[in-house]
Parts: C-alpha cells; structure tokens; sequence
C-alpha cells in the first residue's frame, strides 16, 4: 500500500495532466498523421517518473489519466490505442532513466517514439494489417520532436521544484 | 543541454522510424485496392488503367449499425471522401495509390489497402 503523500500526489498530477490534455484538444494542430499530436500532458509524465516513488506510482497515474481522458474525449477504442502507447513509452523511459546515461529531454524523446511503436502495435493488431507501420517513417520523427520538446519543458519544471 | 548518449539514442530511433520505407520501394506493377472490413476482405477495386472519375457509396454492416462511406476513384487512386465515422482520419488521409498504401478508419475497422496483383 502506497503512503498517503503519493496518493495525493498522484491525484493531483492526474488532475494536472487532464487539463493539459483538455486545453491541448482547444489549440489547432495540423493533421499530419493519423495519432499524431503534440502530447501535453506528457510534461506530467515526465515530472512524475523523476518525482513520483518507483514506476508502479506512475503506471497509476496512467492509467487513471487515459480512463479519464477518454472518457472525456475519444471513447474506448482511443482508450486503448493510448494505454498502449503510454504503457510502451512508461517502459522504455523508466529502462533508460535507470541506465542514468540519459538526460530528461533524451529520455523524452525516446518515450515520444515508444508511445507510436505501442500504438501502431494495438492498432496493426485490430486492423490486423502490418502495413499500418507505413506510417512510421511520419510518426516516429513527429514522436521525436513533440517528444524532445515535451522533454526540455519538464525538465524546467524539476529544475524550479526542487522541493525535498 | 543533450548528452552526447541523448544525440546517438535519437539518431537510432530516427533510424529505426525509417526502416518500413524500404521493403515497399519496388516499382509498381498492376494494382488493386482491397476493402477489408475486420480482417476479411469485402471488395477488390482494380486502379492500374483506370480511366476518368468514378465515385461509389460503399456501405458496411459493423455490429448491427450501418455506416456509409463515399469512396472516388480517380486514375489509379482511390481515395475516401465522406464516412460517417467520429474522427474523419480515413478522409483527411487523402488519395492513395501506392502498393502498401492504406487508408485506415479505424472507428469501423475498415482498411483500404493497394496491392500488386501478383
């Protein structure tokens, strides 16, 4: 059972990355590929992987976030393309960041690309086509980029709450 | 800023993303569009030797609800421009008309999908 503290904390960062993800539904993004978009609340992502106690607290914090933001927006068959994606990107961050040769917005990046592996993966399987990876070649430099810069982003956040 | 690690781990990764473009550089032979809804193939549409526009309601039957599809074929490309669909991704992805190519709608599970005839 998890204290007190990290149940709050994993409240109110949920609460924080859901209005990211609302706000982020507001601003215009041009369609560049189907699952492509900028990932806001992943800043939050990030924050809880190097603030939150151990992975099992941020995979709580997944979950409950992409139940909601479904719920709010995208219905179950989106509930599934993201828990995959954000499942994939946990595990790849939390493997890299434990190897401590990579910096925030690196492991970011690295989480960006993961998150479209993970989703391409359900989505070629319900499709069950593999071509759907064609779209790779735009995703994964889209994942990247929105990764990286998701990445620098968070990492001033914990540059400015060095709390503890 | 990046670690030197950071610059060779997204080198990699940017890499990695490129590898699909290859298996499917090959020139293209005789062409069809193939309609599969869940998997199992509703239709095939020859493209290669298409001449002038052809457009046709396509019309899907997914777990007792109707959904309509406006699909033009335009030379050798097929391409989707209306459905009924909530997101739209199989309209704005535009005309396809290479072998690998998809459209994707996914809220229905309909793929459209060029290959070669052989």
């Amino acid at each position: 059972m998890m204290n007190l503290r990290t149940c709050l904390h994993i409240a109110l960062l949920t609460a924080c990355s859901l209005i990211m993800f609302l706000v982020e539904g507001l601003l215009p993004v041009p369609f560049l590929a189907p699952g492509a978009k900028l990932g806001l609340a992943n800043i939050v992502t990030v924050y809880a992987l190097y603030r939150l106690p151990g992975v099992k607290a941020v995979f709580l914090l997944i979950l409950l976030r992409t139940a909601l933001a479904s719920f709010f927006g995208g219905g179950p068959t989106v509930f599934f393309y993201s828990l995959a994606g954000a499942l994939a990107s946990l595990f790849l961050m939390s493997l890299l960041k434990k190897s401590r040769a990579f910096s925030v917005p690196g492991i970011s990046a690295a989480g960006g690309f993961a998150h479209h592996i993970g989703q391409l993966a359900v989505a070629a399987l319900a499709a069950d086509t593999l071509s759907l990876f064609r779209y790779l070649p735009i995703l994964g430099p889209c994942g990247l980029l929105t990764g990286l810069l998701i990445g620098l982003l968070a990492r001033q956040i914990l540059n400015k709450t060095e709390i503890d | 800023m990046l670690k030197k690690a950071d610059i060779v781990l997204l080198i990699l990764l940017l890499l990695l993303s490129l590898l699909p473009l290859f298996p499917w550089g090959l020139p293209p032979s005789a062409c069809y569009a193939e309609i599969r809804l869940d998997g199992q193939i509703l239709e095939k549409i020859p493209l290669t030797g298409q001449q002038g526009v052809q457009e046709r309601p396509l019309t899907i039957t997914q777990a007792g609800a109707q959904h309509h599809y406006l699909i033009r074929i335009e030379q050798d490309t097929i391409a989707v421009i209306t459905a009924d669909c909530p997101d739209k991704i199989c309209v704005k992805t535009g005309s396809i008309s290479k072998p690998g190519e998809i459209i994707a709608c996914l809220p229905h599970k309909l793929i459209i999908e060029i290959k070669t005839a052989q």
